[in-house]
Order: C-alpha cells, then structure tokens, then sequence
C-alpha cells in the first residue's frame, strides 16, 4: 500500500508553491464546559447532575456552517442538517422522578423515551422527515424511537414552545413541531455509549471517567438528556449559535447501605475518584447544594470547596459549595469528593414543591377504564397550567366524560386543545389550559374504552399491558422554590445563579400508566381454521351424500353381497355377548344402507 | 317400468349427480382457491434481462489526426486508411473499442500556436493554446493527435491537460501509425481497463484479484468525505488546522470536475485522546518510533469506532491526520525493506487514507498547550491522491514510458482524459453491475415462487432495463456522458429492485405451514368428493357393458 503511494506520489504532485495564505484564520469557534451539580435530597436520597454544554457559532440557516468540526459531534450535525432541525430534545429515562419527595429535576423527563422537535420552517415534507429524522437517532442512540410512527405522534400546541431563539410567528404555530414518547423503553448501557461518544474528552478524561454503566444504573433514578437549540450568541441576540446541552442525571440512596446515614463521595457512589478535568472544556467545575447546612450544619464536605457562594433565587436563598477541578487535580491530586453525615437520615415530612401531580388508572374490567390525576397546589397564589395528554388510539378516549375538580366545583378550562384519535393511525392528543387554585388539589379525570387489536397487532408479551405516555404539565411558577433548571439563556449550571428573574418555567412528567387490554390466546388462528374447517367439511360431506345419494329401505330377503355378511356376522356375535339395544339396531341399519 | 329399471335409472342419476359435483370442484374450486391464494407477482421483462448480456458492447471514440508537415498532408488518406486498420484491432473479449478516425490538415492558426514560441516549444502553452482554438472542440471523448512539424525538436510524444496528443515527429508511416495507435489504445483510452472494469463487475473469479478494484470503491452517485484530525494529546498539543481553505484549494477543483457524475460531500472534524492502540517499535539509533508496513491494518480499528456514524447511505471516505502522542514521537511508517514511506501515510483498501503527522520539535520548558499549525500542503498532496486511487481515477502516468510524457495534474487534481477514461470505466462497470444485479434478481425471483412482486419493483426494473439498453447505445455512437448517466440510472434502479425490503416479506413462510391450514379443509372435503368419483364411474362403465350385452 504505502510503497504505491509513494510512487504515485512522487509522478503526481507538483503543486503551485502557496495557495494558502497561512494568516489568515477561520477557527472554529467553539466552547465546552463540565459541571456535576449534587444535591443531597431530605429523603434521604443524593441528586447527581452531570450538565455538559457545547456552544458553536454556526448557524442553522447555513448549511456550510456545518461543514468543519471541532468540539460539537459531527454525527449528531450530520443528523441537524440532513433533517433541517432546528430544537431537537431527546430524554432517555429510567424510573420515575418523585416530585413530591425530591423537588424538581433540572431537566424533567418522563420513564421511558422522549422526543421533541422543531424543525425549520424551510422543510419540505414534514411527516416524512420526521419518520427519517426517528430512524436516524434511534440508529445513533439505539433506541427504538423508530417505532415514533403516526400512530403515537403529537403536535403540541402550547406544552412544547421551542426551548431556544425563535421568532414569534415560527413559534405561534405548532405546525413545525412533533412530540413522541415511548413509556415502555428500557434504558441501559447501550443508550450511555453512543451519548458519552458525543463528548469531546469521552470518557478518557474529565468527568466523563465517573461514568461506570454498573454504577449509574444501580440507581433509584437515571436519565440522559440531549438538547440541541439556537441561543443567542451575544447580549445583542442578533446572530445565533448553537448550543449543545447533554445531561445525566441519577438519585441515588447511599442510606441503604450506610446504616442509615446519607454519606457520601464520588468513590463510593460512581466507584471512581476524579484524576482529571477535560482539558478542551472552558470550565469544569462541581456544585454541591449545602442550603441544608443554613442554619445548622447537618453534614460536612471533603475536602474543602474552592468558594461558597450564596445566591438568592427567586427568593430564595440557596448556598453552593463550589469546586474547581483543575485546581483540585492539579500536580496529580484526585479528588473524592464527599460528605458525612453526623445524624442518621430522619424520615420526617418533608415540605412538597409548590406543584406536583400524581395520575392512576381508574375502573374495573376489560372494557371501560378511566384515568385521574391530581394536581396539588401547594402556593398561596393561583396558578395557570397547561395540562397535556397523549392517549393511543387503542384507549378510545371519550371527551364529554371529561371533568376538572377543584374543591367539589367544576372548572371551565381557558383553552382546549384536542385532537380525536383515528383507530391504527392517529393518537388523542388533549391539551387543557386552566387555572389551579391556591392551596388545592384539582382533579382532572375522563373515560376511555379498551379497543380490540388485531391480532397482529399485539407486541411480544401482550398480557404485559400497553402503556400510556406521561402526563406533561407546564406552567410559570413565581418562586424558585425546589426549582433548579438552568434559565432560559444557557443550559449551564453555573448561569443558574446569576438568574434574576421572576418567573420560573417549569415542565414537569407525571407517571406513565399501563393498561390491560383484552388479550387473546394466540394459538387461535390456527383454531379458528381447524374449527371452521371441519364445520365445512361436515356439512358438505352431509350434502354431497344427499345429493349423490337416495336412501331406500332394503329388503331384508335380498340377497347380500361378501362384505355384508361378513360385517352381519360379526354383528350375530356381538349379539350373543350382549343384549341387544336399540342403538345397535340403528347401526345395523346404517351400514345396510350404506352398502346400498 | 319395472323396480329395477327405476333403481337403475336411479343410480345412474347418482353416478351423474357425483360426477357432476366432481366438476364444479374441480373446474370452479381449484381455480378459486389458487386464485386466492396466489401471490402478486408483476410480469417481469425476463427475456429482455436475460438478453442483455447477449448484446455485445461497443464503445465509439473520435480521433483526429492533424498533419503539419507537407510530408504528410500528402499522404492524408494513407494514414488513415493505415491508422484505421491499426486502430480497429482490438483485443478486448467482453467489450470492443470503435474509433472514428479523420485526418485533416493544420490551420495557420495552429501553426502559429507552434511558431510563437520558437523551436522548442513551451508544451503546456501550446496544450493551451490549442484547446482554445477554432477546430478543436472541448468535447467529451473526442481527441486530437497533432503531428508536430519536423523543425520542432519533441523526441517523445506528449499528452496534455485537454484533449490534446502531439506526437513527435518521425520518417516512417508505418512507425508513424502504430506509435500513434499505441498511444490511443493504452494512454488516451485505456482499452485494458475498460475490459478490466467489465471483468472486475462481473465478478470474474478466474481473474487474479486485481488491485485497483480491490483497493476503490465501487460507483456511487454520491460519497461522503471526511478528514479527521486525531490529537490524542490536547492537553499539551494544541493542533490546529486550515481544513475550510485547505478544501478549497485542493479538493473542491478536483471534485467539482466530478460533481455531474457523482456528487461528494465534504466535512472535517477533531477527534482528541484517541490513540493507537498497537505500539510501535523503538528504533535506538535513529530515536525514532516506527511502525512496520504489515502492522498497518491494525491501526485503524481502534481509531474507526471513534469517527462517529454517518446518516446518509453514501459510501464514507475516510482520510485520518493522526498527532503522534509525545512519548511515542517521531514516528514513521518504514516499509517492507525497511526505509521509511516517504508520504508517512497508507491508504486502507475501500475505506481512507490515515497520515501520520509528525509536529517538529519544540522547547519542554514552553508553556503548554503548545500551538501547532498543521501544513496543509502536505496533508492534502497525500489525500488527494489517495481519493484519486479510491475512486479508481485511472492515471496514465501509472503506466510509464520513456516515449510518452505527461503534463502533471497539479493543482486540478484530474485532468480531462482521465475524466473521460473514468466515465468510460465507469460507465462499463455499472452496465455489467446492473445487468449482474437483475440477473440475479430475474433468477431469485424465478427459483422462489412465493415472493410478492409488487408494481414499483416491476417499474424498477423496466427503468433499469430501458436504461441499461439506452446506455448501450450511446456508448455505441459516441456519445459518453449520454451513455454514463444512463448507466448511472440503470444501477440507481436496479440496486433499489434488488435490495427492495417488500421481497423478503413473506419468503419466511414455509410450505408445511401452507399444509397444516390447508389440510382439515382439503382432506374431508376431497375423500367423499373423489370416493364418489369413482363409484360412479365404475358404475357407468358397468352399466355400458350390461347394454352391450
């Protein structure tokens, strides 16, 4: 190979001395920053948020910016472009996040699998894109969000505004935007590869060495997020960039093996010690929540944070222990970082966010069901949500039976939203503007009929169930209690504490339901067959002797042919052994007129 | 009538009423039941598939012969009855070379091209120049061999950038006409490789493997390209490269020549801490690392997993800047003799080109990361021929000879002959490719009787066969880019026919399964049915004998 090479080499090139002018630059401009973010939750439980950010000055509009690479993924641009993309959020959950006892997640999202896009108002065939765009990142994901077909596709009018910069005439429309979720996927190691691959150090160095899959997924809570958005690139917000927001987010419960104390530290809960920070990353840095220490401390940090910074929040006052990797892993230091505890954990009430939602399946029986959720509203102001359901055609949802409940009286929504279901092609898609009051619990429940699938219809294991999407709730909230999303201006962590603002968006998932249809034996097609099929053959068997034959009365004195006899005798011996009934008679009789 | 002739008669109507019955099962039931269960199945061109092997293929390519001296303007029509005869011996087994060949003489204009520039002349200006000039069109497949007057002193002939040969002057005709053919056949049209394009698509086994179709890729209406930067240090490297101008300079004059027959999409990116992961051997003497040539293949697994996933269906072309790490620098690839490539780069077959890169030294006390800027110059002279060798651009320059010069490529990365032998090739390829591929298809879809044909795949391969027909008939008259694009639509319909998802729906359905359904219903249906049948004939035939007698 390489001595052809040479030669060829040698005959071919005589290039034109410079055609490059070395001075002049167009860099890639790029950024990257690690932040692990820790909480220690009342429960008991520890809050681990891995938040890696990418920003890149290209832009959607231009093709050619997506060309040369540096920090973003080439894969995942590819994808960008190929299916004119303009928001792309995808989650990848297991379990379920407990609102009421863990406060809000920085990123909420459902059990199972998420996907939400905006696509650019340029693109052609939307549905079709679509279907190609969930093919390809379940390819690079390995996800079957290849199953997102029409079937469980939404297009959310109000619940999924783009994340990101967007004008208001695009994002007034839902025209551009598709949801789809599947609550039954599992997640696992296969789904941690292909996203830790997307980070610029991998997982040699920087954070992405803690990322041991039979750690992480020995966890009460796991989730990985990707979100791709325009931000703006300057206060001016004239031109935009590209921002690259990848997130693993896992609870863990050090109680249960520590004697009931919370203790913890890297080694112990991901199984490895940090010995490095991303050298590409601007800043890599880790966050510990210490507001539980104000006013008295209740547990004590290793080693000792660069800084502590106090913020306020919404009003909020919140204390953060922060550590500068670099600093900390200089000249060959690791750092474990952890915490001790003095007292056990105290399971003691602990004080709900102000809004969180539980949801069950109601009804009994294989062809009526029903579903309720309660919303609890736990401020002293009203507050206004966007309710939205995603509902299979299979559960045949009925819109009149359809009430909202707050303190025994009915509520009118503001705003409805709804989209019947077509049975094998189109999902219900509900959406539901209304106004919680403060200090209640309103309860939102309706009807649906369990449809009959086909019998191809059924997935492997039918008598599982088939699940339900989570319920999504947006609202506005006007405190930052609980709350630790980033704003809305970058997706790091560490711009969360210079956030002045008022008002907190916040999107929230509740439980995903599984259902029981009515569920055939499986062997019955061939059943079927085999019944029907002898049921014909009887019948025309009885036909065709009646109209090929005539039944005659025989004359007994006729004389008999060979098989005759002989079938007589064994007839007279029979009738020597037993008595003769009436039933044998008529079988004599048969076989004489058979013979006919 | 007696109760005999009544219970005769009698059985006579049974024995017909059975037998009646028997019809209407065999006449009506038997069809409906193969009607309905039959599966859809488009008629297929079979015999037109089958035939296009049959048609021999023939190529056309135009020559003219343009004399400057009166020696031979005198003898025009000598030469080119000579010339003709010379040139219409052709060897090829599965495709026949056909040349349309005139003679002319020199137009002042052409001499003065010669004149301008005194008694040996600047080759390159007058290659130039004549491209530019009234008679000689730029044309696709269309050549010019120009006899260079005797006052010009050119002891070798001389193919240019354009279309253009000039053949040194000599005394003899004969010479004179078997140097000019030998100069068609293997320089200017590649008559071997044609033939070894329609051989290598056949997929001919006898054939030794030969390496320029083992190492290319094969036809694709389009490819991905991508140049990876590999910096398995950023913490102490800071590598930086030009890519954007770099693919402007060097590979966009190269790929827009190409881009009406075959489109390229180009990207770059920056793979950091990835590595080797085979060591390489420590040379004391020379304190350098290097790596044999059979240890190549190694290194290329480890470093592929990292390049990310593509999301077109396009064939990627891979072309890898590899950093040493600082431990393990410099380091080269040495050959089988032990010398060092002198590239430091190796192409790996159907797949890309890997360089490695050495940074020159610099100061251990300078502060770190250390800004390296990659030459560009000399990564892209290596990956442009490296893409020239995995598109299987044919180079006459391979062949070399001490009577025939070539003008480099330079800066262009083709030129237009080996663009015309390309198509050329090309085109032979994929006419052998795509009648291969509805062969087979014809044949599967002949030997499996329970695949659904359905009509989009029928219309697949009517396009396929029109195209493939098409084709060969502008190959024939001459007219090379017409005959390449139908060659390209015939592969585009016949791999889309075969590689048809719809074809494998219901191959798994096994004919004993078809037994087990079909069985309680034919078995007590056809045993009084056929039992009957028989009583009844047997009847007839005995009531026909109790008349005869």
């Amino acid at each position: 190979m390489a001595a052809t090479m040479k030669r060829i080499l040698s005959v071919l090139f005589i290039y034109t001395s410079t055609t490059l002018n070395l001075n002049i630059y167009a860099e890639v401009v790029d950024d990257f920053k690690e932040e692990l973010f820790i909480k220690p939750l009342p429960s008991g439980h520890v809050y681990f948020h891995f938040q890696f950010t990418t920003t890149w000055e290209a832009d959607f509009e231009n093709p050619k910016s997506f060309e040369h690479y540096r920090l973003f993924p080439k894969s995942l641009g590819h994808v960008l472009t190929t299916y004119k993309v303009q928001e792309l959020h995808l989650s990848q959950t297991q379990g379920l996040w407990r609102h009421d006892k863990w406060g809000y997640p920085v990123s909420s999202a459902p059990p199972g699998a998420e996907l939400w896009v905006w696509f650019q108002p340029s693109i052609k065939s939307l549905d079709d894109t679509w279907s190609e765009l969930v093919n390809a990142v379940s390819g690079h994901f390995c996800t079957s969000l290849n199953f997102l077909d029409s079937k469980s596709t939404a297009a959310p009018r109000w619940s999924f505004r783009p994340h990101g910069v967007a004008s208001d005439g695009y994002s007034s429309f839902s025209k551009f935007v598709r949801y789809g979720a599947l609550p039954r996927e599992i997640v696992c190691t296969e789904n941690l590869t292909p996203w830790k691959k997307l980070l610029p150090c991998n997982t040699k160095v920087g954070f992405g060495t803690l990322f041991k899959a039979i750690k992480l997924y020995d966890a009460n809570y796991h989730s990985l997020g990707l979100d791709v958005r325009p931000v703006c690139r300057d206060s001016d917000c004239k031109r935009t960039s590209i921002e690259l927001s990848q997130s693993l987010s896992v609870v863990f419960d050090p109680s249960v093996k520590n004697n009931e104390h919370q203790d913890w530290s890297l080694k112990k809960i991901l199984g490895d010690v940090l010995s490095s920070r991303c050298p590409l990353a601007s800043s890599s840095k880790i966050f510990v929540d210490t507001t539980s220490n104000i006013p008295k401390s209740i547990f004590t940090l290793s080693p000792d944070p660069d800084s502590v910074e106090t913020i306020t929040r919404g009003g909020e006052k919140r204390q953060y222990a922060v550590y500068d990797v670099g600093l900390q892993t200089a000249g060959g230091r690791v750092l474990n970082l952890g915490a001790k505890y003095d007292n056990p954990v105290q399971h003691n009430d602990i004080i709900p966010p102000p809004i969180y939602a539980q949801r069950y399946i109601t009804g009994y029986g294989l062809e009526q069901g029903g579903v309720t959720c309660l919303i609890y509203n736990n401020l002293d102001t009203n507050l206004t949500v966007i309710y939205m359901e995603t509902l299979p055609w299979f559960t045949r949802f009925y819109f009149k039976s359809l009430t909202i409940v707050n303190q025994n009286k009915q509520i009118h929504p503001y705003k409805v939203h709804y989209i019947p279901g077509k049975d094998r092609s189109r999902s219900y898609h509900l959406e539901l503007v209304f106004r919680l009051r403060a200090n209640s619990v309103t309860k939102i429940s309706y009807k649906f009929e369990r449809a009959f699938l086909k019998w191809t219809e059924y997935p492997p294991d039918a008598n599982h169930g088939f699940y339900i999407n989570s319920a999504v709730i947006s609202t506005v909230l006007p405190t930052a209690s609980n709350y630790t999303s980033t704003p809305q201006s970058s997706s790091s962590i560490e711009t969360s504490f210079q956030d002045k603002s008022e008002n907190f968006f916040l999107r929230i998932h509740t439980e995903t339901l599984l259902v029981s249809l009515p569920t055939p034996d499986f062997s019955m097609p061939y059943n079927v067959i085999c019944l029907a099929c002898t049921v014909v053959a009887i019948a025309f068997g009885s036909i065709h002797n009646l109209t090929t034959r005539r039944f005659v009365k025989l004359d007994p004195s006729k004389k008999r042919g060979l098989l005759a006899k002989i079938k007589a005798m064994f007839i007279k011996q029979k009738n020597t052994k037993s008595d003769e009934t009436s039933e044998k008679e008529t079988d004599k009789e048969d076989e004489k007129e058979k013979d006919e | 009538m007696t109760d005999e002739d009544i219970s005769e008669k009698e059985k006579d109507t049974q024995a017909y009423a059975a037998l009646g019955i028997g019809l209407i099962c065999i006449v009506v039931g038997l069809p409906l039941w193969w009607k309905a269960t039959e599966v859809y199945r488009v008629q297929l061109p079979y015999s037109d598939i089958n035939g296009l092997s049959e048609i021999p293929l023939t190529y056309t390519a135009e020559v003219q012969v343009v004399c400057f001296d009166d020696v031979w303007t005198k003898r025009i029509l000598e030469i080119s009855q000579l010339l003709q005869d010379n040139l219409s011996k052709t060897t090829g087994t599965e495709i026949k070379a056909n040349y349309r060949l005139s003679v002319r003489e020199r137009t002042t204009e052409e001499l003065d091209i010669f004149k301008q520039k005194g008694s040996v002349p600047d080759l390159p200006f007058v290659d130039d120049e004549l491209s530019k000039s009234k008679l000689v069109s730029g044309d696709r497949n269309k050549y010019y061999i120009f006899l260079v007057p005797k006052l010009f002193k050119l002891d070798y002939a001389y193919i240019g950038k354009h279309h253009n040969i000039l053949i040194r002057p000599l005394n003899d005709v004969t010479e004179l006409v078997k140097d000019i053919s030998g100069i068609v056949k293997s320089y200017v049209i590649h008559e071997d490789s044609v033939e070894k394009s329609i051989l290598n698509a056949k997929g001919a086994r006898s054939l030794k493997p030969d390496k320029e179709s083992m190492r290319s890729v094969r036809y694709n209406p389009g490819y991905d390209i991508t140049f990876t930067l590999t910096v398995p240090q950023p913490d102490i490297l800071d590598v930086r490269w030009q890519i954007e101008e770099a693919v402007t300079a060097y590979i966009e004059s190269m790929t827009n020549k190409l881009t009406e027959y075959t489109s390229f999409e180009i990207k770059s990116q920056l793979q950091y801490f990835t590595t080797f992961q085979s060591k390489p051997k420590y040379d004391e003497s020379l304190k350098e690392y290097y790596y044999q040539e059979q240890n190549l293949p190694q290194l290329i697994n480890p470093i592929e997993s990292t390049l990310g996933t593509s999301s077109s269906n396009n064939p990627e072309l891979n072309f890898i800047v590899y950093i040493p790490t600082r431990d393990k620098s410099p380091l080269y690839i040495r050959d089988k003799n032990g010398n060092k490539v002198k590239s430091n780069a190796f192409l790996s077959p159907r797949w890309g080109g890997v360089m490695i890169y050495n940074v020159p030294e610099f100061n251990s006390s300078a502060a770190l990361p250390y800004l390296v800027q990659v030459d560009m110059r000399q990564v892209m002279e290596v990956f442009v021929s490296q893409i020239r060798l995995l598109l299987n651009v044919n180079s006459a320059a391979q062949l070399g000879s001490k009577n025939v010069v070539f003008e480099p490529v330079g800066v262009a990365g083709i030129n237009d002959i080996e663009i015309d032998v390309w198509l050329r090739n090309r085109c032979a390829e994929n006419l052998a490719t795509s009648i291969n591929t509805l062969q087979s298809l014809a044949q599967l879809l002949g030997q499996i009787s329970n695949i659904v044909i359905k009509d989009d795949i029928g219309s697949e391969v009517e396009t396929a066969v029109e195209s493939i027909k098409n084709s060969q008939k502008l190959l024939q008259a001459g007219n090379l880019v017409g005959a390449f694009q139908a060659s390209k639509l015939a592969i585009i319909a016949s791999e889309k026919a075969f590689f048809d998802p719809s074809l494998l729906e219901l191959l798994y359905f096994p004919e004993d399964q078809k037994f087990a359904i079909y069985i309680p219903l034919f078995l007590p249906i056809s045993i009084p049915v056929i039992g009957s049948i028989y009583k009844a004939i047997k009847h007839l035939r005995g009531s026909n004998k109790a008349k005869k007698d």
